[in-house]
């Protein structure tokens, strides 16, 4: 991939410069492009469509139509119109990655912050923890949570946190250590900030940047994982239309309607490469190493 | 030798002892009584006590899961709910099946992801360079059920060349198998390229052109030995992500492997088999993390004197 560096960079904020440095890289601006759609596509889903009606109604005189005018994706082995199933399944993924990001990032700051913080026993406990949760694959470790807990969007949004606790953790608690003996800290806390307030107002905003590449690769898994998850039975139920649940679904009449299988495959295809291609594009951007 | 892969082992107790804890507090928090689930819904209050008592269900948890890895180590991971069979004799008649699929899974993306990665490094910038670089974006972004969805409709349903359920013959196992590399693939080609573009530019590969050796003895004695361990570390890391990708794979192919298992396990409420066969692909990975750990020491001299000094 070809890595333009930035030449004029004088008059520019930190954000600017990695922002122009993001922009020279057309992969990662194809990737938010792609993005973007999707996000945009998400946000109108209801103007673009009907939830009720297109994408959950049963309408057994349209089944398995090929894409038409009327139809432009098709319809699917109910009757329902892939496009309005697609675009609202678009809303899901999209949701439930975002959600699940935030939990598993503001669970994963705090063991972080305390682990990286507090050093010593705090530290050990805490981050050996972590490694064990990292040795279970995380498709394991849902399937094991989904088993306990039972279907459900709720229990899958929790099955799919856990996994990602500890990568935030591992980030946050490597800034924390980086910054911590530091004069900025020193004098903050000679000024009488407190404990939560220097992690908060001072490491954090240090450890950013390598946090939004996380979770934008993360998101990206995130997606993976659920279609994988709802595919098999485990995720979310079939009627909703979600990408994965979809594909299960078509998987019956997909010798004779491949465009079944093939219009959900491809929306998650391309949220998945829109997010790692934003993911890889941030962190050549962020790297310290390619400035200049 | 013996010593390093004593310690290795050892240092695995605490890791399996610590994800068997996790497992077994999921799955103890379950919400249900496990003596109800297995009698049904008609059975009477005694039967229920009278069986919760059997089970040892109304011990301390800390006894129960000690007792959990007690029988384990004997190889006796409970009954099933469902059949009243012993979990482990289901478990080794499906293990096989499993362990093939992530090993020709893992094969094949080495057999073909290293070399096209180290053709990447070598004519970086080229065309070939670019259309490997699109194919391993392209196959990082593709989820494996659908490819191997999309590989069945093609290969099986249209063309009707290979089977699209698994028979267990070896032509059976040739769509999983490409089902589970794909993602392996991609890592591994970017690893390669990535590694070898670095170890290039060692002095000692300059060194090795001014003595005059072949571009072939560079590439193949000098850069890709160096550049290996990363790979090889990739490819270790990787292996846990396939027996993963195994279980939603085999769902795909209707292969009676662990991940089926696992499957209609957590739709039947089967309690010890689900624990059992996260543990045993649990196992599984750190068992092959080990034997990773081994082959450093044949690939990379260093790491072999490195621990030869502190094991003193």
């Amino acid at each position: 991939m070809e890595q333009k560096t930035g030449t004029n960079k004088k008059h520019k904020g930190q954000l600017g410069v990695i922002w122009h440095r993001f922009r020279k890289n057309k992969l990662a601006m194809f990737g938010l492009t792609l993005f973007t759609l999707l996000l945009l596509v998400a946000m109108f889903a209801n103007v673009l469509a009907d939830y009720e009606n297109d994408a959950v109604a049963q309408n057994m005189k349209a089944r398995n139509q090929t894409p038409s005018t009327e139809h432009i994706l098709g319809t699917d082995h109910y009757g329902r119109d892939l496009f309005a199933r697609v675009i609202f399944g678009a809303r899901i993924s999209l949701v439930l990655g975002v959600l699940t990001i935030l939990i598993s990032l503001s669970v994963g700051m705090i063991i972080g912050a305390l682990a990286g913080y507090y050093g010593g026993r705090v530290d050990d406990i805490l981050m050996r923890f972590m490694d064990i949760l990292m040795a279970i694959p995380s498709i394991l470790l849902a399937i094991s949570i989904v088993a306990a807990l039972g279907n459900g969007i709720w229990n899958l949004l929790m099955a799919l946190s856990v996994s990602g606790v500890p990568r935030f953790a591992r980030i946050v608690r490597s800034s924390i250590l980086t910054v911590k003996g530091q004069e900025f800290v020193e004098a903050a806390k000679a000024y009488g900030t407190t404990d939560a307030g220097i992690v908060f107002r001072h490491v954090l905003p240090n450890c950013i940047g390598p946090i939004i590449v996380q979770a934008t690769l993360s998101m990206a898994s995130t997606i993976l994982t659920i279609s994988s998850l709802s595919f098999v039975g485990l995720g979310i139920p079939s009627a909703t239309p979600e990408w994965g649940a979809m594909l299960s679904e078509a998987k019956t009449v997909m010798r004779y309607y491949p465009h079944e299988i093939i219009v959900p495959g491809v929306a998650i295809v391309l949220s998945v490469m829109g997010l790692n291609l934003i993911g890889d594009g941030l962190r050549d951007a962020l790297d310290p190493k390619l400035k200049n | 030798m013996l010593r390093f892969i004593g310690k290795r082992l050892l240092m695995m107790v605490p890791v399996i002892l610590g994800i068997s804890f996790i497992i077994f507090a999921i799955m103890v928090l379950t919400p249900g009584n496990p003596a109800q689930m297995k009698l049904g819904e008609n059975a009477t209050p005694e039967a229920i006590a009278q069986l919760e008592e059997e089970m040892g269900l109304n011990d301390n948890f800390f006894v129960r899961y000690f007792r959990y890895i007690g029988n384990a180590l004997r190889g006796d991971f409970g009954k099933s709910y469902r059949t009243d069979l012993p979990v482990f004799d289901e478990l080794m008649s499906r293990f096989p099946n499993t362990l093939t699929l992530a090993f020709f899974g893992i094969g094949l993306a080495v057999v073909i992801g290293v070399p096209i990665g180290i053709l990447s490094a070598v004519k970086q910038y080229s065309i070939i360079d670019t259309v490997s670089l699109g194919l391993a974006l392209i196959m990082t972004s593709i989820p494996a059920f659908w490819l191997g969805l999309m590989l069945m409709l093609v290969f099986s349903l249209k063309l009707d060349l290979l089977p699209a359920v698994s028979d267990g013959t070896w032509k059976s196992f040739i769509l999983p198998s490409i089902t589970l590399a794909i993602g392996t693939m991609a890592t591994l080609i970017r690893m390669t390229r990535s590694t070898m573009l670095e170890v290039i530019r060692e002095d000692y590969i300059r060194t090795a052109r001014a003595k005059g050796a072949s571009e072939k003895t560079i590439i193949f004695r000098h850069a890709l030995r160096n550049a290996l361990l990363p790979v090889v570390t990739t490819i270790g890391i990787n292996f846990g992500l396939q027996l993963g990708g195994a279980v939603i794979c085999e769902s795909v192919f209707s292969i009676q492997g662990l991940g089926t298992l696992m499957i209609t396990s957590v739709r039947q409420k089967d309690i010890p088999m689900v624990m059992a066969s996260v543990l045993f692909v649990a196992l599984t990975i750190s068992v092959v993390n080990l034997l990773i750990d081994i082959l450093y020491t044949y690939i990379d001299p260093r790491v072999k004197s490195q621990y030869v000094k502190t094991a003193r």
